[in-house]
């Protein structure tokens, strides 16, 4: 069977591990040239970019900060650089400190807009100009059901979630005049190893509480599950589809 | 209601807070206005209470929380007025306009939540709107970092409607369509959605001041008791128009 991607390039932001490594593993599946930055984990990098290469797939890895206009500009040049070009941009990398408001500082406050925001709004100017010139172009922003739905352990998480939200609509409407599509999808509970944050996430929800449900049907995702609509989003299939936030959580949204 | 209670409106420069004012001293209430993004940073009148800080600056949050307590005792009421509409384009925006944007309208919105709903939260009491806009929901098309920021707001009323709402104080967001005075700000060359609105606008008006003063009064009131993290859109029915092409 042919390949959604083949000849595709894209870039994976945080797609080193968890559910951007799922991500950068599926583009790479379908056929697309992957470039993901690494920002804490090169380890887990390199080994993502090795299963890729040992799957047949093409992958190349490498240090940006996203909160850092320079270092973006460098990665997209990069991609330009080895792959001719950007068709695809996946939005992933994010921080997720687990902070209440009392906890957070104006620095910690400053550093999550900075990255969670300004990194998705940084690397969609610095990949537009190649994006334009793409046959499927494509935006995907990685969210989270806490764009729509507190959290209750981070506050300013969910206050990044929500504003890129509105970047994404924004973009989709903005973009539109170039072919340009721009989606978000919003996991729920993905199962990757733990995140950054130094506080339990659930320290307010009554997790010792009796369970009177059988919840046993709630399964928590896999980044695979995130990767299938980011194929399909960036495939010619998707084409018609922007500007849409999709819920991605086996409907634990509804309980 | 209202005897020995105060309100801070933190932007008063926001078209609709002079009617908020006005209604809510009609009430009994103290007002404090807040006059953001000007240099001279104390009080700038000699009788009343007007002062001009920083909002989305944690430190000037601080000081005016130091003052207000000072001169007039506690704070009950947060109103959220902080509502610079920057028009850009994504394509072009510098990184400075992107960041000023972020901060006027959704660092402000934190800082003084922060410093004024912790202050509420000792109390036991108190009451957070932010007055917001549609554009939470519905993008611009001439100022996407605005909305943007208003986005984030929206989850920002969230959570603290949580974190806060244990400790009696509630917080709401009105998503109000623009004013008259907005109107310009808001036009945009790819979206037709604020184009002839009063045409749109099932009830063939935009919304007034005293719209706005209306719900904020409704909001604080003990009628509003159990309202908290409410997204309540005061539009006229704008949003209902679909498909404008």
């Amino acid at each position: 069977m042919a390949k959604l991607l083949e000849g595709h390039t894209a870039v994976v932001t945080g797609g080193g591990k968890g559910i951007g490594a799922g991500i950068s593993k599926a583009l790479a599946a379908e056929g697309a040239n992957v470039l993901f930055n690494y920002n804490s984990n090169p380890d887990m990098a390199e080994r993502t970019v090795a299963d890729i290469r040992g799957s047949g797939g093409e992958a190349f890895t490498m240090y940006a900060d996203v909160a850092d206009r320079d270092q973006v500009d460098a990665m997209i040049a990069k991609a330009v650089e080895l792959y001719d070009g950007i068709d695809i941009l996946v939005n992933n990398a994010a921080w997720q400190p687990n902070m209440d408001i009392d906890e957070y500082t104006e620095e910690d406050y400053d550093r999550i807009m900075d990255i969670n925001l300004g990194g998705y709004f940084r690397c969609m100017q610095a990949a537009l100009p190649y994006l334009k010139n793409s046959q499927c172009p494509r935006i995907i922003n990685i969210s989270s059901v806490h764009g729509i739905r507190p959290g209750d352990f981070d506050v300013c998480y969910s206050m990044t979630k929500g504003g890129i939200k509105m970047l994404t609509r924004e973009a989709a409407l903005e973009f539109a005049r170039y072919g340009i599509t721009v989606n978000e999808i919003l996991p729920g509970g993905i199962k990757i190893e733990f995140k950054s944050g130094q506080t339990h996430p659930f320290k307010h929800k009554r997790i010792d509480r009796p369970r009177k449900y059988d919840l046993s049907f709630v399964k928590p995702g896999m980044p695979e599950d995130i990767a299938n609509v980011v194929i399909f989003l960036a495939s010619q299939k998707g084409h018609h589809i922007s500007g849409a936030s999709i819920i991605v959580d086996g409907g634990a949204i509804l309980l | 209601m209202g005897t020995n209670r105060t309100a801070l409106i933190t932007d008063a420069s926001h078209p609709a807070a002079a009617a908020i004012a006005a209604r809510l001293e009609s009430e009994g209430i103290t007002v404090i206005n807040n006059y953001p993004r000007r240099s001279n940073k104390s009080v700038i009148a000699e009788v009343g209470d007007d002062y001009a800080f920083d909002t989305w600056s944690l430190a000037d949050m601080k000081r005016l929380l130091d003052m207000i307590i000072s001169n007039r005792g506690d704070v009950n009421y947060l109103i959220h007025t902080d509502n610079v509409i920057l028009r850009a384009r994504l394509e072009d925006i510098t990184e400075q306009d992107f960041k000023r944007a972020l901060d006027y309208n959704a660092k402000s919105a934190f800082i003084t939540t922060k410093v004024f709903g912790e202050h509420m939260a000792q109390k036991g009491d108190g009451t957070i709107i932010y007055l917001s806009t549609l554009h939470d929901e519905k993008p611009t098309g001439c100022a996407f970092a605005y909305s943007t920021a208003k986005g984030a707001v929206k989850m920002l009323c969230k959570e603290i409607a949580l974190f806060y709402g244990r400790k009696g104080v509630r917080a709401n967001v009105i998503e109000a369509d623009y004013m008259e005075e907005q109107r310009e700000s808001l036009d945009s060359l790819i979206s037709p959605f604020n184009y002839d609105a009063e045409t749109k606008i099932p009830l063939r008006r935009l919304v007034k001041a005293q719209d706005i003063a209306d719900v904020v009064s409704f909001l604080i009131s003990k009628d509003a008791a159990f309202i908290n993290g409410a997204d309540i859109r005061l539009d006229g029915g704008h949003v209902l128009y679909y498909g404008d092409r």
